[in-house]
């Protein structure tokens, strides 16, 4: 041993040497630790040297120093000291009792040393207090190298990364998954210590598939849990705090197996990713320096009890004070009062225990008041076990297409209550068919669920279901869960349902819900029993029905029985359910007539547009500026051709057949179309075109001129060099294509110079005028003109002669009246003028009065008469026939001689 | 030898009576018989020397010895005679007209010659209506063609062309082919206007140069507008105020007056001259006639004058003036002449539409040709049919 020459160590001397003494130690008990010599020192120098330098300290402590008392002890043993060491024999002596004297201190070494290769500093010091000063740190440091240790700080194991405080429920979820640490989840799902966002979240989805139970509840609960240490920080120090925790575990079994747990490469990479040493041996000495010399973890045991305590852990914190082997007096009176609690806590969990059987939720409720003081982990435990009672009744109502679940509230009132509802399908069972949950098929459709309601929106129909609901406390459910008593079988009506009536049939159409097979139709009538309708899966057509009689058509959805056997609702023959139906009455529609006739034209400054009233509907007149795409006698939904084209606009209310709208704009053509609407039904009449590339035609004036002449006047269309006209009996012709009609042209010069008398026989003619010309090697039409001649009926009449002188003495007359028109002759009078031919009726005097006949075939009456009583008038005397009323209508009566209406 | 009446002043002459006058080359001097003529206080018109057939030199030649133009002039007014009137006259028919102011003559003279010239003329054979001389045929189309058929306006009576013209005849020939056992011929009726006016006739007296036209006509056409009858005013309804105030009636009476002082007949006999009664613008009684009158309807005049269609129209007609203007003037008429006949007519067929403007649709006349029909019938260049019933 190499010596070293000795010096002075001021710090060391006041520590070890006049320290101690100021608290009662004996300086001469240790001659060389007074003299900050090695005991088995034999140099002379040194010793020499140390007793100068001693003396030296303590003559300047003595007299001005903080240890002065200290000083002057050391010197009073100093000559006696000094003559000790100098001498072999008696430094010897000492020494051997010295070194015997460390034997209790060489005892704690060996066995905190035991099988450690280094002792942590913290153990001198540790010893050094433990023995109550009576050694030095340098002693105990000595006696480290006596056992062939050196004195090493241990390396950290994150021991400053604190776990999260949730930490310990997690663990509970983790033991539902059986594993052991959170490190070994994440290294078993995801091969990684820290996953990522996008791995945590297919897991999660992956969990929403799977079919629920109580790990995959746990689990989700974990992957929350992992997602939120993740964002904030917590997840390395919790899995540190793991590692730490694992380590500690083989501590009791030794540095060895420590060692070989910290050789674990996954253990190494862990530490290796936290930026901790990864080295065996090294980890093996910091992790049992933490289990052997909790002290040595950095701080001081104090701390690590101020740690304990606010963790809520007095276990913990009494076990640190324990070891110490001197404790302050407010240490103690700490320990006692954790002893204290210790106690309390330990009876409680024990009352807590004895009230689970019977109270759950009162033993529930005292342990979380323990867990305020102790964070004990049989509460965890106690959560596990005591499990909240599950809901009340469950009820299920059906609501449209979906169910209403309620249930009565759970009893639990500790923690956090929430529900879980699952639908469960029913089977059947045993002969009878009874239907009972399949709660192998149940399904979850919600969780977490506040309050005692919860609507399933879209659940399958036609099939029974039972819904069961879990309680949650904190997530954990009940043991059991309360399910519906009867199984609801769902059966929602058909959507959308349309009824629409045709002409001689109803049809129907509409949606089935998901789950239906198809649909039934039951038709009734007041007074009719209910009769089936045949019927495709969304729709039918009933033509077995009465014109205007209205139909009462249910609509039911049929869906097959899965269940099998009898439900409560009515199973058909055919064994399918039906839904409880949709009603809706219809009818035959009477369909719209379209109109064929309509025409238009300029008139006075107004463009007229005229047609034939249909017998049922109103009339709509809508202008298209290009060829109509409706096809012209077309029966279609009003909704569809609401659009079609734009209404005519008018310039005067439009009365049955007639409206008044403004003069088109000249140089365009558009069409004219005649809708006619009718219940919710539009009948597309024929398009009339309007064109007024060419001047229209005003002033159409039709005037018959007695037998077969009918004169046609109008205003000539500007510069146009042809007109058409056309005529038909009755209607007017649709247009200059009109097939029933007659055509002739007239140019300008001709009108003009002999004007248009058309030879027609009697009759209603209307007339058509419109200007013409060749456009582009096309025939084009101008807005036409439109005049009806005045209906008005001819009756021929004659006198004549019935033997004797005409109509004289002796002679009679004869009045013979016959209609050219094929129908009776309206009733007439003969009235006779003296000179000049009556006027009217009531101008001259009345002769004969001629009855219209009541056969309908008969188109001549005739009757005798003489002119006897009127003798008093001057001759000669002209004689005419009139209509005895004006109820005739316009009645033209024209003499076949008028040679025999003279009477001399 | 035969005689016939200068058209412009009505005086009777023969062919051989009538002047000529010497080539421009002899020099013009001043023409009072035709100053006269045109209405001037002094003779101021300078034309030609006039000479009659005795003043003539033996070869023909103008009392100067030169080439005189063939034109004939009437020796009394010294107007010029178309030729074809010289030819024809001895042989025609004049037929005067005269009504009211504003009774319609015009109007329906410019109307009928047109419906002669088309569509009654188909009706007859190819009767062919022709303007007698230039000054007719710019007359008719100056007064009547351009304004009636081309301007759509009526004829108003101020108008100053119509001034100027209202001294001068207008002259139109009616040339008929008449069938016979062998062969046919042609007969030829001459249709004489002059734009005279009832207040005309009351004014005339005897010898006046009317009263020689009227004496001189073989008919007479006498047009009565029904407007001027206050009743017919109520009935129809219309605010237009008649435009003359004479009475018709009166005009009527001097009419006979003055025919019985041209041909020197006591006032007991009637004139034997035909009159056509002629009620114009039945048009507007179109509220008024009943649904069956005959004059609504067109004649049928189809080769010949429908005499059945004729009399009704004739009683029909008769009947309303009765009517609307009392006893006396059918009275009238009937002591006056021996043949008359009513008819109803509308030369435009429809009111005009305003002051000025005829009815857009145009002329569309309505029996129009009946009285010039019935008149031909009587001087047998039409037959007469009994027409379709």
């Amino acid at each position: 041993m190499s010596e070293t020459p000795w010096s002075l160590d001021r710090t060391r001397f006041q520590r070890e040497v006049l320290r101690p003494v100021s608290r009662g130690w004996d300086p001469t008990s240790n001659l060389f630790r007074t003299y900050l010599l090695p005991p088995r020192v034999a140099d002379t120098a040194s010793i020499e040297a140390a007793i100068g330098g001693v003396l030296a300290a303590i003559n300047q402590q003595e007299n001005s120093g903080a240890y002065g008392v200290a000083a002057k002890v050391v010197k009073r043993g100093h000559q006696k000291a000094a003559a000790l060491l100098r001498d072999d024999v008696l430094r010897s002596g000492h020494r051997d009792a010295v070194l015997a004297a460390r034997r209790p201190l060489r005892t704690a070494l060996e066995h905190d040393l035991r099988d450690l290769p280094a002792a942590p500093p913290a153990l001198v010091d540790s010893l050094v207090s433990r023995f109550g000063h009576a050694f030095t740190g340098t002693e105990v440091r000595e006696v480290v190298t006596e056992l062939g240790r050196v004195v090493r700080e241990p390396a950290r194991l994150g021991e400053d990364l604190e776990p999260p405080a949730d930490y310990h429920k997690a663990r509970a979820e983790l033991a539902l998954l059986d594993t052991r640490s959170l490190r070994a989840y994440l290294l078993d799902r995801f091969t990684v210590l820290a996953p990522s966002d996008r791995q945590l979240e297919d897991r999660r989805l992956e969990l929403r598939r799977a079919v629920n139970d109580e790990a995959l509840t746990a689990e989700q609960r974990v992957l929350a849990k992992v997602r939120t240490w993740t964002r904030d920080g917590q997840l390395a120090g919790l899995l540190a705090a793991e590692l730490r925790a694992e380590l500690l575990t083989q501590a009791p079994f030794g540095f060895d197996a420590v060692r070989r747990a910290a050789a674990d490469p996954p253990v190494a990479a862990a530490l290796a990713a936290w930026g901790m040493p990864t080295a065996a041996d090294d980890v093996a000495y910091a992790a049992m320096c933490l289990a052997r010399f909790p002290a040595s973890a950095g701080s001081s045991w104090r701390a690590a009890v101020e740690r304990a305590v606010a963790a809520r852990d007095p276990r913990t914190a009494v076990s640190l004070l324990d070891a110490q082997t001197r404790l302050q007096p407010a240490e103690e009176k700490q320990r006692d009062r954790l002893r204290a609690q210790i106690a309390d806590v330990n009876a409680r969990l024990e009352q807590a225990r004895e009230l689970e059987a019977t109270d759950p939720e009162g033993a529930l409720a005292e342990y979380q008041r323990i867990a305020r003081i102790s964070a004990e982990p049989e509460i965890d435990q106690a959560m596990r076990r005591c499990r909240p009672a599950p809901p009340g009744s469950v009820t299920v109502r059906a609501r449209g297409e979906g169910a209403v679940i309620r249930w009565t509230p759970s009893t639990a009132r500790t923690g956090a209550i929430t529900y879980r509802v699952l639908r469960v399908p029913g089977e059947v069972h045993g002969s009878r068919g009874q239907v009972r949950p399949d709660t192998d098929a149940a399904v979850e459709i919600a969780l977490d669920v506040d309050g005692g309601e919860y609507l399933d929106a879209d659940p399958p129909a036609g099939q029974p279901l039972f819904y069961s609901v879990f309680t949650l406390r904190e997530g954990q459910p009940s043991h059991t869960p309360a399910t519906s008593a009867e199984p609801v079988v769902l059966l929602p009506d058909a959507r959308d349902v349309v009824l629409r009536g045709g002409a001689d049939f109803v049809a129907g159409s509409w949606r089935l819900p998901r789950g239906a097979s198809g649909a039934r139709v039951l038709r009734s009538r007041p007074g009719a029993a209910t009769t089936p309708v045949a019927t495709e899966p969304t729709g039918f057509r009933d033509r077995a029905v009465e014109p205007d009689v209205p139909y009462t058509y249910r609509i039911q959805a049929l869906y097959r029985n899965h269940a099998g056997g009898e439900l409560a609702g009515g199973e058909l023959a055919s064994g399918e359910l039906a839904s409880g139906g949709v009603e809706a009455t219809a009818g035959t529609r009477v369909q719209p007539r379209p109109v064929e006739d309509l025409v238009a034209g300029a008139e006075a400054g107004a463009l007229t547009i005229t047609w034939t009233p249909p017998p049922r509907g109103t009339v709509e007149v809508r202008q298209f500026d290009s060829t109509p795409e409706l096809r012209t006698g077309a029966v279609l939904p009003v909704l569809s051709v609401q659009d079609a084209g734009t209404r005519v606009v008018t310039t005067a209310p439009a009365t049955d057949g007639e409206l008044h709208a403004p003069v088109p704009a000249s140089g365009r053509q558009y069409w004219l179309v005649p809708l006619t609407v009718l219940d919710g039904l539009a009948a597309v009449g024929t398009p009339h075109r309007v064109d007024t590339r060419l001047p229209p035609v005003r002033g159409l004036r039709a005037q018959r001129l007695g037998g077969e002449s009918v004169r046609l006047t109008w205003q000539w269309p500007g510069e146009a060099p042809e007109v058409l006209v056309g005529w038909k009996r009755g209607a007017a012709p649709s247009g200059p294509g009109d097939p029933d009609a007659s055509f002739r042209r007239y140019t300008r010069a001709t009108y003009q110079q002999d004007g248009v008398d058309l030879r027609l026989p009697p009759g209603s003619h209307t007339f058509l005028v419109c200007a013409t010309a060749r456009v582009r090697g096309r025939e084009v039409y101008g807005s036409p003109a439109v005049a009806q001649e005045g209906v008005r009926r001819r009756i021929s009449y004659d006198v004549r002669r019935t033997g004797g002188r005409w109509g004289g003495r002796g002679g009679g007359l004869r009045l013979v009246v016959e209609s050219l028109d094929g129908a009776p002759p309206p009733d007439v009078v003969l009235v006779a003028g003296s000179r000049l031919p009556p006027l009217d009726a009531a101008d001259g005097e009345s002769v004969l009065t001629l009855a219209s006949p009541a056969d309908q075939a008969t188109t001549r009456v005739e009757a005798g008469f003489t002119l006897d009583a009127l003798r008093h008038l001057a001759r000669p005397l002209k004689l005419r026939v009139f209509p005895a009323s004006r109820s005739s209508g316009a009645v033209e009566l024209i003499p076949a001689n008028p040679g025999n209406l003279e009477i001399r | 030898m035969a005689r016939l009446n200068c058209p412009f002043c009505w005086e009777s002459t023969t062919v051989k009576e009538l002047a000529r006058r010497c080539p421009d080359e002899c020099g013009e001097e001043v023409d009072t018989p035709l100053s006269e003529f045109n209405g001037m206080s002094r003779p101021g018109l300078r034309r030609p020397l006039a000479f009659t057939a005795d003043q003539a030199q033996k070869d023909g030649r103008c009392p100067h010895g030169r080439q005189a133009p063939l034109t004939r002039i009437c020796p009394h007014c010294h107007n010029d005679l178309e030729y074809d009137y010289v030819r024809t006259a001895a042989s025609s028919r004049p037929i005067a007209l005269i009504g009211a102011s504003g009774s319609g003559k015009s109007v329906y003279v410019g109307v009928l010659v047109r419906e002669l010239k088309t569509r009654v003329g188909t009706k007859f054979n190819g009767m062919a209506v022709e303007f007698v001389g230039d000054q007719s045929r710019a007359h008719y189309d100056e007064v009547f063609r351009v304004p009636l058929f081309q301007d759509n306006q009526t004829l108003r009576m101020t108008d100053s062309l119509r001034v100027s013209r209202r001294l001068r005849p207008l002259l139109f020939s009616l040339r008929i082919p008449i069938r016979r056992l062998r062969g046919s011929r042609l007969a030829l009726a001459m249709m004489v206007f002059l734009d005279t006016s009832g207040e005309d006739v009351l004014a005339a007296k005897a010898m006046d140069r009317l009263a020689r036209y009227l004496d001189a006509a073989a008919g007479i056409v006498l047009i009565v507008d029904p407007l001027q009858m206050p009743d017919v005013r109520e009935a129809v309804e219309t605010t237009v105020y008649p435009t003359s105030s004479t009475r018709q009636i009166d005009v009527v009476e001097r009419l006979g007056a003055l025919l019985r002082e041209q041909r020197g007949l006591s006032p007991t006999q009637r004139i034997d001259k035909p009159l056509a009664v002629v009620l114009s613008k039945i048009d507007t009684l179109d509220t008024v006639l009943p649904d069956q009158s005959a004059l609504r309807r067109q004649a049928d005049h189809d080769g010949g004058y429908d005499e059945a269609d004729g009399q009704l129209v004739h009683d029909e007609v008769r009947a309303w003036i009765h009517r609307w203007y009392g006893e006396g003037l059918i009275n009238t008429i009937d002591s006056a002449f021996t043949t008359s006949r009513y008819f109803g007519i509308s030369a435009l067929g429809a009111p005009p539409r305003s002051e000025g403007h005829l009815d857009p649709s145009g002329i569309r006349p309505l029996r129009v040709e009946d009285p010039l029909l019935w008149l031909l019938s009587r001087f047998g260049f039409v037959p007469r049919a009994k027409g379709k019933r």
